[in-house]
C-alpha cells in the first residue's frame, strides 16, 4: 500500500494517467502536450538524433538496446520512402505497461512519434496495436484524427513544412507479432514470420524501405528529452556502470508494474533504483494473506524466475543481469507458496509451444516437446532422467532459432526446473494420493 | 491453485499449421482455434451442428473424412466484396498502404465484424479477390492469427485468459463456472450458438486478473460467482 517509506514516485510518462479525459486533445494540450513537437521542428534531425544519444535512452521494448544509436543506422537517401513503426503490440504476459499510456495519454505516444518521425526523415507512421486492445485502437486513432484536425498530422505540420501521416495497424493474435520482423511482415498484410537479419530493418523494414521500429514507452521518452535535454534525461535513474564500458545504465523513469499473487497489483513510474522487493512488497502490497512469496519473474513471462532472497536486486538492465535474470519489460510476475511450480512450468511452456511460428524447427518442435515432457511429470508420470532430457532440449533450443523468441521460452523454463528441481522429483515418486496443489 | 490438467489444451497455432488436412476446411483439429474478438452477430437462422462449418464438400456418407483432398473440393464461390455499405471504409483502408496486400489483416478484422462474426470460405474468395492476393495466403493468415474466427461462433464469444497472471489468480475455476452454466469447455460452442468458449493468451489485463472477454468487453477482478452472474445477463 502507498503509504510512507515506500520509494518514491517520479511521474513523467504517467503524469496525466489520472486526469480526467486526460486522453482528450484539448485537456492534454492544456498540460503541454505538443510543445515539444513545436520546439523539435526547430531543431535539425541530427541535433535530435545527438540528443537522445545524449539521454542514454534504451528501448523499453525488452531488449535494451539504445535508442540513439538505432536511429542513426536508418539508412539515408536510398530514393524511399522511411517508416516509423510503433511496436503496440504488447503481447508479452504480465505486461500491461503500454496499455496505460495508449489509453491514458494518447497524445503524449503520437507526440513521440511525430518527433521521431521527423527525427528520422519517415513519412508515414504505422502503430501496431495488438487486436486484443480494442480501447487502446480506438484511443489511438481518436488522437490520430484530432491532431490531424489540428494541423499536427498530414500535410504541413504546424507550418514547418514536415508532412508526415500516421495510422493504426491491429494486430490479430499472435506474439510472435511484437518482434520487430515479424511485426514488419505482418503489416504487410502476411503471416508474422520473423525475418532472418541482417538486413536490418533501419536499411530495409516494412515494404523493403528503411524502417525505424521502438516500442511506445520508449518514444513516449522523447517529448521530455526535447524540453528538457538529454543530459537531464541521463541524470536521472542508475548511471553506466564505470567498470563496464559497454554499460548504458538504465536512466530516465521507468513504468513497472506487479501482477500475480500479491495484495495490490497495478503499474507505477520510477526513477530506477527501486529494488525488486520495494516494488513486490511495497507497491504490490506484498503476499497474499497468510501466503509467502515463492518466485518472481522481474519482467513479463521471458526471463528465469528470482526466488525470495534474491528479490534485492536494482530494476534496472544490467543489476537483473547480474542477478541472474533480466529487467525485460519490467512487469513482474510473483507466485506465492500455494504455487505449484511444475505445473507453473506447464504453463509457461505452454504459452510458448503455443506462439511459436513455426519456422524453426528446434522451436516449434522443442516448445512443444518441453511442454509435453513438463506435462508427464506434471501428470505423476515423470522420470528423473526427465530432467537431464530436459537439460538437452534447452541446448538444442537457445541460441539456434531465427528470433529470440525460443531462447525466452528457455529462460524461465530452465530456471524453474534447475531451482525447484526438488518439486519436480517429488512429483515423480509414486504418489498414493493425486498430487495436490 | 488448482493444477492445470491437459485435457483442455487449445489447439496451438502448429497444429494449426500442421493440420494433415490444413486445405479442407473444418477438418482440422477437434476444437475450435483460440478465437477471435469480435463476432457480435452469428447468422441468425443457422443452428447447424455446431462443427460442421464446411460448405466446401461435405465428405459424403461412409467417406473418411481424415483423409483430406481425395476428390477436389469445389472451390467456393466468391462472395461479391466489398458489400456496398463496407466499400468506403474498405477503400480507405487499402489507401493506407504503398501495397493492397498490407490492408489485408485490417479488412479481415472489418469483414468479421460486420459481417456474421466470422470469415466463410466464400468471404474468405471474396476478400482474396478484391485485394489480388492468392486465396492461400488469405487462408495461411486466417489461421495464423487466433483472432479470427473460419468457423461460425457463438452470439456471445467468452475469451478466457489462461497465462500465468491470470493462472495464479484463478481462471481455472472461471472455466469450470462456464462450464457449469454453459456446458461447454474450452474450443465448443452450444447447438443455438448463444455462446463459443475459447482459452486465451494474456489478454495485458494482467494487474487486473483473471481477466476474459466477451465479445469486444472485458471483464476483471472475476471469481467464479462474477462469471455465472455476467453469463446470466448474456441473452
Ligand atoms: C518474441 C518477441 C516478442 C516481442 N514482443 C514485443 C512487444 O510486444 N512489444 C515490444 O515493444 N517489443 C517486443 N519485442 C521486442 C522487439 O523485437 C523490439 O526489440 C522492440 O520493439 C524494439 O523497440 P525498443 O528498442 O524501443 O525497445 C519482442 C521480441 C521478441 C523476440
Ligand atoms: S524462434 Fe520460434 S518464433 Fe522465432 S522465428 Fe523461429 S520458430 Fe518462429
Ligand atoms: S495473464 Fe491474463 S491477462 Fe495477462
Amino acid at each position: 500500500m502507498a503509504t510512507s517509506g515506500l520509494y518514491p514516485q517520479t511521474k513523467v510518462l504517467s503524469r496525466s494517467f489520472d486526469v480526467k479525459d486526460g486522453h482528450t486533445l484539448a485537456v492534454a494540450r492544456e498540460r503541454g502536450a505538443y510543445q515539444a513537437l513545436e520546439k523539435a521542428l526547430k531543431m535539425t534531425p541530427a541535433q535530435l538524433v545527438d540528443e537522445v544519444k545524449k539521454s542514454r535512452l534504451r528501448g523499453r521494448g525488452g531488449a535494451g538496446f539504445p535508442t540513439g544509436m538505432k536511429w542513426s543506422f536508418v539508412a539515408k537517401n536510398t530514393g524511399k520512402p522511411t517508416y516509423l513503426v510503433l511496436n503496440a503490440d504488447e503481447s508479452e504476459p504480465g505486461t500491461f505497461k503500454d496499455r496505460y499510456l495508449m489509453e491514458r495519454d494518447p497524445h503524449l505516444v503520437l507526440e513521440g512519434c511525430l518527433i521521431t518521425a521527423w527525427a528520422i526523415g519517415a513519412s508515414t507512421i504505422f502503430v501496431y496495436i495488438r487486436g486484443e486492445y480494442p480501447r487502446s485502437i480506438a484511443r489511438m486513432e481518436k488522437a490520430m484524427e484530432e491532431a490531424r484536425a489540428a494541423g499536427l498530422v498530414g500535410k504541413d505540420i504546424l507550418g514547418s513544412g514536415f508532412s508526415c501521416e500516421a495510422w493504426v495497424h491491429p494486430g490479430a493474435g499472435a506474439y510472435i507479432c511484437g518482434e520487430e520482423t515479424g511485426l514488419l511482415e505482418s503489416i504487410e498484410g502476411k503471416r508474422g514470420h520473423p525475418r532472418i537479419k541482417p538486413p536490418f530493418p533501419a536499411v530495409e523494414g516494412v515494404f523493403r524501405c528503411p524502417t525505424i521500429i521502438n516500442n511506445v514507452e520508449t518514444l513516449s521518452h522523447v517529448p521530455w528529452i526535447v524540453l528538457h535535454g538529454g543530459d537531464a534525461f541521463a541524470k536521472q535513474g542508475i548511471a553506466p556502470d564505470p567498470a563496464n564500458p559497454r554499460s548504458n545504465g538504465t536512466c530516465g523513469t521507468k513504468l513497472m508494474g506487479v501482477s500475480g499473487q500479491v495484495r495490490t497489483p497495478g503499474v507505477w513510474e520510477f526513477e530506477p533504483g527501486i529494488t525488486l522487493r520495494e516494488l513486490v512488497y511495497g507497491y504490490g502490497g506484498g503476499p497474499l494473506p497468510g501466503r509467502k512469496i515463492k518466485a518472481v519473474i522481474p519482467g513479463g513471462i521471458s526471463m528465469p524466475v528470482l526466488l525470495d532472497h534474491e528479490l534485492d536486486a536494482k530494476m534496472g538492465f544490467d543489476e537483473l543481469v547480474k542477478a541472474g535474470s533480466g529487467l525485460g519489460t519490467a512487469c513482474a510476475i510473483v507466485m506465492d507458496d500455494s504455487c505449484d511450480m511444475v505445473d507453473a512450468s506447464v504453463n509457461i511452456a505452454h504459452f510458448f509451444a503455443h506462439e511459436s511460428c513455426g519456422q524453426c524447427t528446434p522451436c516449434r518442435e522443442g516448445c512443444h516437446w518441453m511442454e509435453k515432457v513438463l506435462h508427464r511429470i506434471a501428470d505423476g508420470d515423470g522420470q528423473p532422467s526427465d530432467l537431464d532430457l530436459l537439460e538437452g532440449m534447452f541446448k538444442s533450443i537457445e541460441g539456434r532459432t531465427i528470433c529470440a523468441l525460443a531462447d525466452a521460452a528457455v529462460w524461465p523454463v530452465r530456471s524453474i526446473v534447475r531451482k525447484f528441481r526438488a518439486e519436480f522429483l517429488a512429483r515423480m515418486q509414486p504418489a498414493p494420493a493425486p498430487a495436490g496443489a | 491453485m488448482t493444477p492445470p490438467t491437459g485435457d483442455e489444451r487449445a489447439v496451438t497455432r502448429r497444429d494449426q499449421n500442421q493440420a494433415p488436412a490444413r486445405g479442407t476446411r473444418g477438418a482440422g483439429p477437434e476444437g475450435a482455434p483460440p478465437g477471435a474478438r469480435k463476432g457480435p452477430a452469428a447468422p441468425a437462422a443457422a443452428a447447424a451442428p455446431t462443427d460442421d462449418v464446411t460448405k466446401v464438400a461435405p465428405p459424403a456418407p461412409g467417406a473418411t473424412v481424415r483423409k483430406s483432398a481425395p476428390a477436389a473440393p469445389k472451390p467456393p464461390v466468391p462472395a461479391a466484396f466489398p458489400p456496398p455499405e463496407l466499400r468506403a471504409e474498405c477503400e480507405a483502408l487499402v489507401a493506407r498502404y504503398p501495397e493492397r496486400q498490407a490492408a489485408l489483416i485490417p479488412v479481415l478484422h472489418l469483414a468479421q465484424r460486420r459481417l456474421g462474426g466470422w470469415i466463410s470460405p466464400e468471404l474468405e474468395a471474396g476478400i482474396a479477390a478484391w485485394l489480388g492476393v492468392p486465396d492461400q495466403h488469405v487462408r495461411g493468415v486466417l489461421t495464423f492469427y487466433t483472432m479470427f474466427n473460419t468457423k461460425p461462433v457463438g452470439r456471445h464469444h467468452v475469451q478466457v485468459c489462461r497465462t500465468l497472471s491470470c493462472w495464479l489468480r484463478g481462471s481455472k475455476d472461471l472455466l469450470g463456472a462456464i462450464e457449469r452454466k454453459t456446458g461447454l469447455r474450452p474450443g465448443q460452442t452450444d447447438a443455438e450458438r448463444k455462446f463459443t468458449v475459447t482459452e486465451v493468451e494474456c489478454l495485458g489485463l494482467c494487474e487486473v486478473a483473471p481477466a476474459l472477454f466477451v465479445n469486444d468487453d472485458a471483464h476483471v477482478n472475476l471469481t467464479p460467482a462474477a462469471v455465472e452472474k455476467l453469463l446470466d445477463g448474456c441473452k
